[in-house]
């Protein structure tokens, strides 16, 4: 499986009569996106622009997804989720950078989250450093939740691929080649990537080629299908515990390991793994995903990350301790987010000797974010530790987890959690 | 000149020359200058600051009225308008060390301005307060004053003005067990690698995440006699009556509520709501029973096959709980299961 990644950087985004790409120059025609991603269950669409360093706060953001196409493939961009069902990871696929589509929910989430273009909660996410094409349909009179949100993941991986198109044909700033198959590798340490996605509830999961992971068995993939849109995710219900599509097409976990790859680490592949309810359904998932890892990629030893929150711990813990069992080393990356009084002595949920070697990739911490002149959607979200709802234009307390993008257990952060 | 940054600073009796374990009853004296180890932090401030006031207590007096005295000494420095207090060092002087915790912690909540104080990491006050403080690290005796009084400035300065804090190692200040986001000069991606790749070649590694060791909780035995037992339905998954009276949180609780189930066959729909982020609710609000099972419950005790239900179900919301929390939930309803004669509990969650 050979992947060709054509990037095309977008320094600029304008609304004009035609969407067409001049120069770093992104060219919107803004009908013709809303005609694209329009559906019966939008009363109406608007189209927003968050530009980097503006004073601007998008409220309830959903998924965030880069904008590309599969030029191999056209109608098979998200193949399942959204494009026809077939293979992704091979063949060319354009990617625009430094720009993303971002759905604005305009329904209550529980969990809800804000994303800061400016200001210190934007440090912390790097979709303050795209301009993001906000998507923010407000929903048809009697639409379901889950009928809305439906509509809403449609809208944006539609918009993803037809902004793509407007790189067609043009010059690519980059070009990035994805491939296992390497001279080199012999001697090497055999290297596999558990991907544990979370499956919580429909509509709190992730689609792997379309279909929901709530019934999902461990299964190995090719990392390059990852990295070419076969895994969309659909979390609104835990959003601000899980990373955005846009984080997958560009997985940083996967993209380290690619990076290694022939150096000091031979990357024998990924197993897409699941996080079930209940204590019989993990310990199978936990069985069937270290056997792939033992006995079919034939791995010396394992990464394990997470999405979601509390229980998939229990997860990586069960997968940790047979994978040491069969003697496949392993090293976890986890977000320490337990307690909300950030001590020390609670920082995961379980506890196993085999769990020596872990990764922190930040922990739960509040701050105060400043009032933002601009607003883009119109759902105040809750107040942790308070009844009051958050109000766009003003100062309020919260979690830098729930900045969208502020936490990721995949690997791309620069931050840690210091124990002091 | 820009202006002299004030500082007031506490001491005992006996570093406020007055005498040892003779003098430990002295209440408070007020002295608008520097005094004993003042002398030190004087010297490592420079001209930057001076110390306003030092408010000298007797080691005793305050121990044995701690919130009282404590109060007392922080109206004192109030009225001196500080920017910084400074604490000690007490070194291993238990009253003396929990005195200078005491009287910074209630600084910092009451004022709002930073304080510091030293002491040896085995001196209860380290132990009590080193949560909520910066405490430097010292050994058990005065050897070493020069040396701590100027990490004592060096780490309240930092604090004064808004700069980041390092890690215990590097400011001197005894592990306060929290932990906080910082910026690491490598992904977190790239550092798994790094580590798993040490441990796999048998290198040295050091985790980020240290395990945490739980204590394990045995089960109670088994209940002989279910016909003649007292049963109790309880859950976590945060279902409460309509309208949530008690306004229970949505997560992280720290208590429960008992709610009257006395001659309702079933919990009907409507009459309850669930106050939990963790779960899909759709079905616990389609059939509360199905996750605080009333219903089934009736049909036992009237098959004989359980004596009685407890005529209150009670509720709590388990979801992202600390463990301190989980334990004074668990603690206060176990007292209640006692105290109602009640001989086992069934615990749903979700």
């Amino acid at each position: 499986m050979r992947l060709q990644k054509l990037y095309y950087d977008i320094e600029n985004v304008v609304f004009d009569a035609k969407t067409y790409l001049d120069g770093h120059s992104l060219h919107i025609n803004r009908d013709e996106l809303i005609e694209t991603v329009a559906d019966k269950r939008f009363a109406d669409i608007t189209i927003g622009l968050a530009i980097p360093g503006e004073s601007c706060r998008i409220m309830n953001p959903g998924d965030i997804v880069q904008p590309t196409l599969r030029l191999e493939d056209e109608k098979a961009t998200f193949p399942g989720a959204q494009g026809e069902m077939r293979r992704a990871g091979n063949g060319k696929t354009i990617a625009l950078r430094g720009v993303a589509v971002a759905e604005v929910c305009e329904r209550f989430l529980s969990l809800g989250c804000f994303l800061d273009m400016s200001g210190p909660g934007a440090e912390h996410t790097p979709f303050s450093e795209t301009i993001n094409i906000c998507i923010d349909p407000t929903p048809a009179a009697g639409v379901e939740l889950n009928d809305y949100l439906e509509a809403l993941k449609a809208a944006s991986l539609k918009a993803a691929a037809y902004l793509a198109k407007a790189a067609k044909d043009h010059t690519p700033d980059a070009v990035e080649e994805f491939a296992l198959e390497r001279e080199g590798l012999e001697g090497l340490p055999r290297v596999a990537y558990i991907f544990q996605i979370f499956n919580h509830a429909p509509y709190t999961d992730t689609l792997l080629y379309g279909d929901s992971g709530l019934s999902m068995l461990p299964v190995v993939v090719h990392p390059n299908e990852i990295l070419d849109g076969a895994l969309v995710n659909r979390d609104y219900g835990q959003i601000s515990n899980a990373d955005p599509t846009f984080v997958y097409q560009n997985h940083p976990m996967i993209l380290e390991l690619y990076r290694r790859h022939g150096k000091d680490v031979n990357f024998v592949g990924v197993v897409v793994s699941n996080t079930p309810h209940v204590v019989t359904d993990k310990n199978r998932n936990a069985m069937l995903a270290t056997g792939l890892v033992k006995y079919t990629l034939k791995a010396d030893a394992v990464i394990i990350t997470k999405e979601g929150g509390g229980h998939p711990q229990v997860d990586i813990a069960l997968i940790c301790d047979d994978c040491e069992g069969l003697g496949v080393k392993t090293a976890i990356l986890i977000s320490e987010f337990l307690s909300p009084s950030n001590a020390t002595d609670e920082t995961v949920l379980f506890t196993t000797k085999n769990a020596d070697a872990m990764v922190a990739a930040g922990c739960l911490e509040f701050m105060i974010f400043p009032p933002m002149e601009k607003a883009i959607g119109g759902i105040k979200i809750a107040n942790p530790g308070s009844t009051a709802f958050c109000d766009p234009h003003e100062a309020f307390r919260h979690r830098i987890k729930s900045i969208r993008g502020g936490m990721s257990q995949l690997g791309g952060l620069l931050y840690t959690s210091m124990k002091y | 000149m820009a202006k002299k940054i004030r500082i007031v600073h506490y001491i005992n009796q006996f570093f406020g020359q007055y005498g040892g374990e003779d003098a430990a009853s002295m209440g408070i004296v007020v002295k608008e200058e520097m005094v004993g180890p003042g002398k030190g932090l004087a010297a490592a401030l420079g001209d930057r600051a001076e110390i306003v006031a030092t408010v000298i207590c007797g080691d005793n007096h305050i121990a044995e009225r701690l919130e009282e005295v404590t109060k007392e000494v922080v109206d004192i420095i109030e009225k001196y308008k500080p920017d910084l207090v400074f604490a000690g060092p007490a070194y291993g002087a238990g009253r003396y060390g929990v005195a200078c915790g005491s009287v910074c912690a209630a600084v910092q909540k009451r004022l709002g301005i930073p304080a510091v104080t030293a002491q040896n990491e085995e001196n209860p006050g380290a132990d009590i307060f080193k949560k909520e403080l910066y405490i430097i690290k010292t050994g058990t005796n005065a050897r070493t004053m020069a040396d701590d009084t100027k990490r004592i400035v060096a780490l309240g300065l930092k604090l004064l003005a808004g700069e980041f804090i390092g890690s215990p190692e590097d400011e001197g200040y005894i592990t306060r067990g929290l932990a906080r986001n910082v910026k690491s000069p490598k992904s977190s991606a790239e550092r798994i690698v790094d580590m798993l790749l040490d441990k796999y070649h048998g290198r040295p590694f050091k985790t980020e995440v240290p395990i945490p060791s739980h204590e394990a909780v045995p089960a109670t035995p088994a209940i002989k006699d279910l016909a003649n037992a007292t049963v109790v339905l309880v859950t976590d998954g945060g279902l409460y009556p309509a309208g949530n009276p008690d306004r229970m949180p949505s997560q992280n609780a720290d208590t429960f509520r008992s709610y009257s189930i006395e001659g309702k066959d079933e919990l009907k729909k409507g009459d309850y709501i669930v106050c939990h982020n963790g779960y899909d609710p759709s079905f616990v609000l389609a059939d509360p029973n199905r996750l605080v099972p009333v219903d089934a419950m009736r049909e036992l005790v009237k098959d004989k096959v359980v004596g009685k239900m407890h005529e209150y179900y009670l509720a709590t919301t388990g979801l992202i709980t600390t463990i301190a929390n989980s334990k004074k939930t668990a603690q206060a309803m176990a007292e209640y299961i006692k105290d109602h004669n009640i001989d086992a509990a069934i615990l749903t969650s979700t």
